[in-house]
């Protein structure tokens, strides 16, 4: 007997209403997106900071840790270690003030670091393990040691570290694959058992391949921009977008043309790229390339993308163009 | 509170209600029709996206729950097929799930293919073109309304033999 298509959509409406409200909480959702967008935005803060800062390859510098601007992530535990520490490579040492901004070396695939990392136990309660290596933009302290460490370059785990200093000489050599751009960090995490077993991670330095300076040219701008873009989005209806522009300007200005708002603090005046493009576009994420369909579309593509490392920091498609022509924010590039 | 922030509020308690009632007629049990949107507004956000029309946000949430309702599927069935047997003895149905069979439509639902279900819920329920259920599962439109004939016939199949019974 056939269902009428009427019916059918009732009593589809009527199974529908069985179901009961959401079980979760907006706050609990938005939190956990926080979360992911927070890593993300850090990986991609890091990487385009390579380039941004002129250092030599072989630099000391030692560090307080501590205070806000460091990315501990746990329950509330002892105040976090002071570390300082030296970095030395190829014969030369060198000091930096304290800041208490993590930072950043320069380094070339393959070189052999040694670091001399001097940890201090604020007191009074001892910490029960502390681990130093290598992480790759992802923090996630766990219970029972670092699942993200890579290699490992110390560990102290047997006594617990009693409040006052202590110091590790740390050898690491750069993976000789570690492609210009990209960076790799010193991490630390410590463990706790008073007043509640906690642990907490934090980084400590970056390490950074900087780009050749070929990189920089006006033509090879305008190609790795233009790929960029390209690879940015599914294009709809096969065909080439009809222009690609850029504009040289800085990431606020960027992002004050496109009508974004601006969450990476501290990037402000780092110079980057906006990229528009204007075509038949679909949203492409880094995923499997999306059914038009499916994901958000949009005749206009803009980037910002960091003019150091060329990392994409924001993106979005539209219908419309940006509220502020390029030509506002400098000389126009034409890409097509 | 960022731009995401509060398109997701929005979204969450403006729609929520309605992206659950679209996940529940999917996959016809509370718990995993919760799960299935979570995960689909933490996929949709996790990204600075700006959705370029007004409820583009939710037709792209939507598209994503019914995905991950097909993958998941996928993954169940080669579960289910191992399930029996680690399953402990004397193990208790889910109140909830026996309150659903209740509802005949719900267990008609539940003897559909996972595609026949989504293209149901899509044409029937969200009313879409055939087209666009196509668009979203990704095959072509005479797949769809093969689907569509399948499931008719199998849902009234179902019904008239709950109905009389």
């Amino acid at each position: 007997m056939p269902i009428d298509e009427r019916e059918l959509r009732l009593r589809l409406a009527e199974t529908a209403a069985l179901a009961s409200p959401l079980r979760f909480t907006t706050e609990d959702l938005a939190a956990r997106i926080r979360l992911i967008r927070r890593r993300r935005r850090r990986r991609a803060g890091i990487t385009a900071a390579v380039s941004a800062v002129a250092v030599a390859s072989a630099v000391a510098i030692p560090l307080t840790r501590g205070g806000t601007s460091q990315s501990v992530k746990s329950a509330p535990g002892p105040p976090p270690p002071r570390l300082s520490y030296t970095v030395t490579a190829n014969g030369q040492t060198r000091a930096v003030s304290a800041t208490g901004a993590v930072p950043l070396f320069t380094v070339t695939p393959g070189q052999r670091l040694t670091m001399t990392v001097a940890v201090t136990v604020p007191g009074p309660k001892a910490m029960t393990a502390l681990w130093l290596g290598i992480t790759n933009g992802i923090l996630a302290p766990r219970r029972g040691g670092p699942a993200d460490m890579n290699p490992i370059l110390a560990a102290s785990t047997r006594m617990p570290l009693r409040p006052g200093a202590h110091r590790f000489v740390l050898h690491w050599t750069v993976p000789a694959e570690l492609a210009p751009g990209s960076s790799r960090q010193l991490s630390a995490e410590w463990a706790w058992r008073e007043p509640e077993p906690g642990d907490a991670e934090a980084e400590v330095a970056y390490f950074a391949v900087p780009l050749p300076p070929g990189a920089a040219s006006p033509a090879a701008v305008a190609r790795q921009l233009r790929t960029l873009a390209l690879h940015s989005v599914a294009i709809c209806d096969g065909t080439r977008p009809a222009w690609i522009r850029a504009v040289r300007t800085t990431f606020s200005k960027a992002m004050t043309a496109v009508g974004g708002g601006n969450d990476l603090a501290g990037k402000a005046t780092d110079p980057v790229y906006l990229v528009l493009m204007r075509g038949d576009f679909a949203l492409y994420s880094g995923g499997p390339v999306p059914r038009c369909a499916q994901a958000p579309t949009g005749h206009y593509f803009s980037a910002v993308v960091d003019a150091a490392t060329f990392v994409t920091l924001e993106a979005g498609l539209g219908n419309r163009p940006p509220p502020a022509p390029l030509r506002t924010l400098g000389p126009v590039l034409h890409l097509t | 509170m960022d731009g995401w922030e509060q398109a997701l509020t929005d979204l969450a308690r403006g729609r929520g209600a309605a992206l659950k009632r679209h996940a529940f007629l999917l996959c016809g049990n509370e718990a995993q029709a919760d799960d299935l949107v979570q995960e689909a507004l933490v996929r949709a956000f996790t990204r600075p996206l700006r959705v370029p029309r007004p409820g583009g946000a939710e037709a792209y949430v939507r598209a994503i729950v019914v995905n991950l309702f097909i993958d998941g599927a996928r993954r169940h069935s080669r579960w289910s097929r191992l399930a029996p047997l680690l399953q402990p003895a004397g193990v208790t149905p889910d109140p909830a799930d026996q309150v659903s069979d209740r509802d005949a439509m719900l267990t008609a639902l539940r003897s559909l293919s996972p595609r026949q279900r989504a293209c149901v819920v899509l044409r029937y329920y969200e009313d879409l073109p055939v087209a666009e259920v196509a668009a979203v599962l990704g095959v072509a439109e005479g797949t769809v309304k093969r689907y569509l004939s399948e499931a008719m016939s199998h849902v009234a199949m179902r019904l008239s033999s709950a109905d009389s019974g």
